[in-house]
């Protein structure tokens, strides 16, 4: 197997669901050596779909065996002082910890940054939680779809509206957040490393699932800063943007840009000059956008009469229009781009069997991503890395075991 | 305390819009010494407003070099010579014409890390399609997904793909430096942004490879937890999500609404039931969210165990305590007559000093100070690149 950019790289996760798993998942298919730590009911994602035949088993989580490859896996029982005796041990020769429990329970239980800084003072620890380490909603709960929420985001989703008062604020589909966040910590952990090849010393980073939301959304926040614009998602009272409303096509949906005059020249071009092009209220930029409202039906007489396919053809490799096709599931996966760039690839699983899953993002030329395991089941390196690691004898993993701590 | 973690690294940066230089700023936040090469007339989108260049540019040095140029092209490869990584985000095939791909580039630096980054990447019959957040979210199957169920596909607020894209960057680019600091070995990196918002969507894409299920929208609602939505508060256009995950929560939550007679009904009285009544549910909730102001909800909810926050537009944003708190907003004085205020890098480090928040270079500010002082060109050469248009 050829070696991974992190090769040599030691983490332990004590995370729980997507935001961590995530973070440590994108360490451990470039080469890092992950132990994932769960409670012994096992990690929540195990018990969330979907899941083949939509049976539930707590092997056979998709979302689980996805967030998880690469990793060796033990239960701990934290909670337990012998459980943290464990985990202490084990830190002592660990590069970096990933943790996502509340700051508070860290607290209590003597896991807080200063009392595992004692232990290894080389140790990163990454913390990802709501909403940080600090502030007054430090302790408060979310979920993705508070996160999102709470993070700026859901206000502008999915885009103007004409009747806000049945139409609420939407969270985007899957947990958008929890990725972000688990890219955010995994990026600044990497920025950590880098620190310590000089000081010599670890240090604790403060991942807010709220907070890399803020930045997507900074447009909006500068606008209002510097401004005084205060933004509002409803069509009526909303400064005109160029409109990213979809088109109709024959078999679905496609978006095109026509703001900018290059564009409109070019769509011109494509539709083959009807009369209603020359009209006055579209001939400039801004009598486009303040009349998008006529221009939308008379775009739309057009792409109507094409499918997504046929729309990609006429506006993009024609007329160099931005534009897209809106996919469903289905035509992203069998789409002949991502068919020939092998984004979807196969992986196999003990108890799932073989299965299609997404691909990394990147393509590093020396040192591939890969996945070097499935996800483990539950608790199945508790012996290699108890015994192999740690130096507990094969009877201390039994009773450790029959105690419940493991 | 005073070194940033990335100081001592250098970043030939030939990204533009945003999703690369997101990217190249977060490093430069954390201390790296990021160069941005600019050509006056070459992006028209990127002009020096408050909009997306400044907010994605702060920290870094700017040249100006005409890259179609041979002698701006020369210039550049001086500065790839000297750099760590270099990042940039053109159109397919693009650099290469430029002369600066990476093969030209391992000519001169055998070592050279580089990352490409594009909507749906360097390969694939489609790798010349132009577009982007919107068109790369509509291509990889997010927007269908986001969006009313009695309407059209709908659009992630902010950039999103963009963000989400540059911060794997971050990841990627420090992760092939690792490796190099290691084994000495450079390498190139391909990124599709596509792919990165497939790969942060797993849940629906794994439903229909192994299930064959195409799931609708959802909206605001959750596969298992019930009441899980944003309803309507007190004011203009104010909302609160709330989030009920077990069973101890559903109590709580009743408690706390002051309405115990829900948890005793039988529409409501396990989780299945909530999820199957949740219309139903939605209307109660909605009643006493009526009432209420966002962040009261929030307070109620929250000191009772139960996620839920307000739904927080730009101005919610810059008025929220704990964002105020945790030091989200940063005053950097007055850009284009106007104060200017950063969003803060999206993490805290313990034992790091406060991250570099310098203003967004103006074009060409460092001309001189990266060609004579960092690539030791004399200054008869600079005076003779600049009046002769390449250095514009």
């Amino acid at each position: 197997m050829a070696d991974g950019a992190l090769s040599g790289l030691k983490v332990v996760e004590l995370g729980d669901f997507i935001a961590a798993p995530y973070c440590t998942k994108l360490m451990a298919d470039l080469g890092a050596e992950v132990i994932k730590i769960e409670p012994p009911a096992g990690d929540s994602a195990r018990r969330y779909g979907p899941f083949p035949n939509d049976e539930p088993h707590p092997e056979k989580s998709l979302l689980f065996a996805y967030l998880n490859t690469s990793k060796r896996g033990i239960t701990l029982d934290v909670k337990t002082p012998l459980g943290r005796k464990a985990l202490k041990e084990l830190l002592k020769d660990t590069d970096v910890l990933v943790e996502a429990n509340p700051p508070r329970l860290m607290d209590e239980l003597g896991l807080g940054y200063d009392s595992i800084r004692d232990v290894n003072p080389e140790l990163i620890v990454t913390s990802i939680t709501p909403f940080g380490q600090t502030g007054p909603y430090r302790d408060y709960k979310a979920t993705e779809l508070v996160s999102f929420h709470t993070g700026g985001l859901g206000y502008g989703t999915p885009g103007e509206i004409e009747e806000p008062d049945t139409h609420p604020p939407l969270k985007a589909a899957g947990h958008q957040g929890n990725f972000q966040a688990g890219i955010t910590a995994a990026s600044s952990t990497m920025c950590a490393l880098f620190a310590r090849e000089f000081s010599g010393e670890g240090q604790h980073i403060d991942v807010s699932i709220q907070e890399p939301l803020l930045s997507a959304i900074a447009s909006d926040i500068i606008a209002h800063t510097n401004r005084s614009e205060t933004p509002t998602r409803i069509a009526a009272l909303a400064l005109r943007v160029p409109g990213r409303k979809p088109f109709i096509a024959k078999d679905g949906y496609v978006t095109l840009t026509m703001v900018q005059d290059h564009f409109w020249e070019s769509l011109k071009e494509v539709l083959g000059h009807p009369e209603w092009t020359e009209l006055d209220i579209f001939n400039e930029r801004e009598s486009r956008r303040d009349n998008m409202d006529a221009l939308y039906p008379l775009v739309e007489e057009w792409t109507q009469q094409y499918t997504m396919e046929e729309l990609y053809q006429k506006l993009q490799v024609e007329g160099h229009i931005p534009s897209s096709p809106v996919h469903a599931v289905e035509d992203v996966v069998n789409h002949p781009h991502f068919v020939e760039r092998g984004t979807f690839v196969d992986m196999e699983h003990p108890e799932i069997g073989e299965f299609k899953s997404p691909g990394p993002a990147y393509r590093f030329t020396e040192t591939p991503w890969q996945v070097s395991s499935p996800a483990p089941s539950l608790g199945q390196h508790n012996e290699e890395v108890l015994c192999g690691k740690l130096g507990y004898s094969k009877d201390d993993v039994a009773r450790m075991r029959q105690m419940g701590v493991i | 305390m005073s070194r940033l973690p990335l100081d001592g690294i250098r970043i030939a940066d030939f990204t533009q819009v945003v999703q690369g230089p997101y990217a190249t700023m977060q490093m430069a936040m954390m201390g790296a010494e990021v160069i941005k090469i600019e050509t006056a007339s070459r992006h028209p989108g990127e002009t020096r407003t408050q909009g997306p260049f400044v907010r994605n540019n702060i920290s870094k040095k700017s040249i100006t070099l005409d890259l179609k140029d041979p002698r701006g092209v020369e210039v550049a490869k001086k500065l790839v010579k000297v750099s760590d990584l270099v990042v940039e985000n053109f159109g397919t095939g693009v650099i290469e014409r430029l002369g600066l791909g990476y093969e030209d580039l391992k000519k001169v630096k055998p070592d050279v890390i580089m990352l490409c980054s594009t909507g749906l990447g360097r390969r694939g019959p489609y790798r010349h399609a132009i577009g982007y957040y919107a068109e790369v979210a509509n291509f990889a199957g997010l927007s269908y997904l986001t969006g009313y169920k009695d309407g059209r596909p709908g659009q992630v607020a902010g950039i999103w793909a963009d963000h989400l894209t540059g911060m794997l960057i971050v990841f990627a680019v420090l992760a092939a430096l690792r490796h190099h600091r290691r084994t000495g070995q450079g390498q190139y990196i391909e990124m599709c942004m596509a792919e990165n918002v497939i790969a942060a969507l797993p849940e629906r894409f794994l439903d229909y490879t192994v299930n064959g299920r195409l799931q609708p929208p959802m909206e605001n609602r959750d596969l298992a937890m019930a009441p899980h939505g944003v309803y309507k508060c007190d004011g203009f256009d104010k909302w609160v999500a709330i989030a009920v995950g077990s069973e101890e929560e559903w109590a709580s939550f009743c408690q706390a609404t002051g309405h115990p007679e829900w948890a005793e009904d039988p529409r409501f009285a396990d989780a299945l039931s909530r999820w199957n009544n949740q219309d139903e549910l939605d209307k109660l909730v909605t009643e006493w969210t009526l009432q209420r102001t966002n962040y009261e909800v929030m307070h109620t909810l929250q000191a009772a165990g139960v996620a839920a926050g307000p739904s927080l537009n730009a101005e919610g944003l810059v008025n929220d305590p704990h964002l105020i708190d945790r030091g989200r907003f940063v005053p950097m004085g007055i850009v284009e007559g106007n104060p200017y205020t950063h969003v803060a890098q999206p993490w805290h480090m313990s034992a790091a000093p406060e991250p570099n928040y310098s203003r967004a270079p103006d074009l060409g500010e460092h001309n001189m100070e990266v060609l004579r002082d960092m690539l030791g060109m004399s200054e008869e050469e600079i005076a003779s690149l600049t009046q002769e248009g390449v250095l514009v």
